[in-house]
């Protein structure tokens, strides 16, 4: 009743003050760092310092034997629900050093629920599927965002005051970056190094607006 | 025969040789190939066993379950997914930042290793490396493969696999049995494994035999190079090594003496052969010697004989081909040399052999006819011979003659002179100068005279003990111009002097006295020097008018009645 109560005088406290909003742009770099990924998507920035209570549920599905999305992030102590559409039979565990757990198998249109505290990535796989894998990314508060696959992210909301901004990519880049928020949008640009390796597909050709699908084809036959 | 035989085995030997280079030269290509081909072969199936390992639920719990510590890492290493992978000697995870999760106890510090090698290194940056390294006396080709997770668009790596497979010498042995090449691996500090009696024993802690370390390092990578290793000649191949990935030097080497065994073993065969041509060559050459120096040494047997007039023998060769004719020719010889030994000793016992072998060297002497020239004349008569036969019988008084004449003709002989007439008991001799002037032969024919004085003592010695009485003879010589030659017709003639030299020599033999040796005065002044005269007397001869004056003389040396000549 009291982080209740307390969690509606700050953001009682932030509207009064013009809360705003953080954006930018995260820019995931490959192991050696000379170049960009295909995709900057799948890196989570958030704030540090501080909890919010956490609402409602969090979905992780299994689908086409993948963990959908690749990254969830939670406020700590959130229930996820881990369900399965898959016509095969999953399971869900965490090798985590400090808050491990197994969720064993489940068959399609079952779900489990777990519940992690533990700030920071969790990978999740599956014991049956080795291909399969995805991190549940344990943030403090709700001030968080993930990243589309240009990189662009945005934190609304953002109370006043200074601000540790934390950005972690599911290849293990991550940066620190501490902010003064004021009452404009903040807009920054981070740039992380990622630690794992990776192997992309390369991207699929775009098509400008004069080409049409039949060239492709004439060209395919090279 | 046997040169050109050896001469033909050394340019076949040469050629086989040659010809046995060029199949090892191209055995070694072939081994080095085979040698290639088992490296990548078993790169191909490091990686399959990656493929299976890398899928393993097992090792990607060791490389993302951070509660697991090492040892039950090492311990599902070593004992869950090995026993599965028997052909491994080497498995090891690492996560992608570096830290070695897993090894099974076998493995040497895998990080370091992969630090050292280039190649292995970008095995943990994502993409599957090759390479080797060393442990201890053994070589392990290995795989660095990464540990990908995630969909196929973004594979994520979560760590790499090494695993690795060890070249041992027993593997080597298995190459060196299917290529036929000695094989070894070379590292810097000389060779780590080998099989083969090109590198020694592998065993064997001293190997002074073995080329050296840098003179292996040195060997040729495109054409192979000849050495001896332990006095068999080799040819040594070095395949190239790929430094960067750790790759050690394989040294190929095959034996060019071993290949050739079978030409010693001919050439043994030859020699052989040789051998026994040499002995047969022998025995066949001894055998023909002796089918020639056999009949040769009948026939020189055979001469011998002849030689010493024993014209009996004949000789016989047992083949049919010249050495026969000639034994034939020689029999021939034999055959006509006895007749001619039979007339002369038939001849010579009628006539002087003298005159006989004058007869038969010169035949043109045998025409009738005669030449008058300057001889000394000899006769010689036993004295009161007629009245000695009255008391002798028949056969006393041949023998008699035989003793006396047989003693006197052989003294006439050795003095050169020639019997030309026998008249009852006296004899005529002629004393012909052929080949010597008329004084030497006047003077062979007086000490002839004064040898058959002496001689008759002992002769008459011989009749006494013989039972027949004493004889004496009367000797003389005169010397002058007579007809000497054949007289007679063609069917019958003999050897004859004529003259009135001949009837004064009779004469004059006449007047000698038992005992003495008379001479007429012609002789006398010839050999005065040499006699002394007893008695010098003048005398009429029957049939000559003048009377002649004569010598009764002895020999200065009257003691022996020998010539001091």
């Amino acid at each position: 009743m009291r982080i209740a109560l307390i969690s509606l005088v700050l953001l009682l406290t932030s509207t009064l003050s013009q809360a705003s909003d953080i954006e930018g742009k995260v820019i995931v770099m490959d192991k050696s760092g000379q170049s960009p990924l295909n995709s900057n998507a799948h890196a989570i920035v958030y704030l540090e310092g501080f909890s919010t209570e956490p609402t409602g549920i969090a979905m992780m599905d299994q689908q086409g034997k993948r963990f959908i999305p690749r990254l969830l992030a939670v406020v700590s102590g959130q229930p996820i629900r881990f369900s399965n559409s898959d016509i095969y039979q999953h399971s869900v565990f965490s090798p985590h050093a400090v808050e491990p757990f197994d969720l064993s198998r489940f068959r399609q249109g079952e779900s489990r629920t777990a519940v992690l505290r533990e700030i920071g990535p969790h990978t999740i796989y599956c014991n049956i599927h080795q291909d399969m894998i995805a991190d549940v990314f344990v943030v403090p508060n709700r001030y968080f965002s993930l990243t589309d696959d240009t990189g662009n992210f945005r934190i609304t909301d953002v109370p006043k005051g200074d601000h540790r901004l934390r950005v972690w990519h599911i290849l293990g880049g991550s940066a620190v970056r501490s902010l003064n928020v004021g009452t404009e949008t903040l807009s920054i640009t981070l740039k992380l190094r990622s630690r794992k390796m990776v192997v992309e597909k390369p991207k699929a050709p775009q098509l400008s607006p004069q080409d049409t699908p039949d060239d492709y084809d004439k060209d395919s036959d090279y | 025969m046997l040169g050109v035989l050896a001469g033909t085995f050394f340019v076949l030997q040469r050629q086989i040789e040659s010809n046995a280079v060029t199949g090892i030269k191209s055995d070694l290509q072939a081994t080095r190939q085979m040698v290639a081909d088992l490296i990548e072969e078993r790169g191909v199936r490091l990686n399959e066993l990656g493929k299976a390992v890398v899928g393993s639920e097992l090792m990607r719990t060791i490389l993302t379950d951070a509660t697991l510590d090492r040892l039950t890492s090492d311990d599902i290493v070593l004992n869950e997914i090995m026993p599965s992978y028997p052909q491994l000697s080497l498995l090891s995870a690492v996560d992608n930042r570096g830290v070695v999760r897993a090894c099974n106890p076998l493995g040497p510090n895998i990080i370091s290793v992969l630090k050292l090698n280039e190649r292995l290194k970008s095995g943990l940056n994502g993409w599957t490396a090759h390479g080797f390294f060393r442990m201890d006396r053994s070589y392990h080709q290995i795989i660095a493969q990464p540990l990908m997770i995630g969909p196929p668009e973004r594979r994520e790596m979560l760590g790499a696999v090494i695993l690795g497979m060890a070249w041992t010498s027993r593997d080597l042995a298995k190459l060196r049995h299917l290529s036929g090449a000695d094989i070894a691996l070379l590292a810097d500090d000389g060779i780590v494994s080998s099989a083969g009696e090109a590198f020694g024993s592998p065993t064997a802690k001293e190997r002074p035999d073995i080329l050296p370390t840098e003179k292996l390092a040195l060997i040729p990578v495109a054409v192979p190079e000849m050495h001896t290793v332990a006095g068999e000649r080799y040819l040594f191949l070095r395949i190239e090594s790929r430094a960067e990935s750790g790759m050690p030097t394989f040294i190929v080497a095959k034996s060019l003496d071993a290949q050739l065994g079978f030409v010693n073993d001919i050439r043994q065969v030859m020699l052989e052969f040789a051998g026994i041509g040499v002995v047969v060559s022998v025995v066949v050459s001894f055998l023909m010697a002796m089918g020639i120096a056999r009949p040769i040494q009948t026939l020189t047997a055979a001469a011998r004989h002849v030689a010493n007039d024993n014209f009996g023998i004949r000789v016989v060769v047992q083949s049919k081909d010249e050495f026969a004719q000639l034994g034939d020719a020689f029999n021939q010889m034999i055959e006509g040399l006895r007749e001619r030994d039979l007339i002369r000793s038939t001849f010579g016992r009628y006539v002087d052999r003298e005159v006989a072998q004058r007869l038969l060297e010169r035949p043109e002497s045998l025409r009738l006819g005669g030449e008058k020239r300057d001889v000394v004349v000899f006769m010689a008569d036993i004295r009161g011979f007629s009245r000695l036969s009255e008391q002798l019988s028949p056969e006393q008084t041949v023998r008699l003659l035989n003793r006396y004449f047989a003693h006197i003709i052989r003294i006439i002989q050795t003095r050169g002179g020639v019997v030309v007439d026998f008249v009852g008991d006296g004899i005529l001799v002629l004393f012909d100068p052929l080949e010597s002037d008329l004084d030497a032969m006047a003077a062979a024919a007086v000490n002839c005279a004064f040898e058959m004085q002496g001689r008759l003592a002992h002769v008459n010695a011989e009749m006494t003990a013989d039972g027949l009485p004493s004889i004496a003879i009367g000797i003389g010589l005169n010397a002058g111009p007579a007809i000497v030659g054949n007289i007679g017709s063609e069917e019958r003639a003999k050897f004859g002097i004529v003259g009135a030299e001949v009837n004064l020599t009779q004469r004059i033999q006449g007047e000698a006295k038992p005992g003495e040796v008379v001479l007429s005065a012609t002789i006398y002044e010839t050999v005065r020097h040499m006699v002394r005269v007893n008695k010098e007397f003048r005398c009429e001869l029957k049939g000559f008018r003048q009377p002649r004056t004569l010598y009764a003389v002895v020999s200065v040396d009257e003691e022996t009645g020998f010539s001091l000549f």
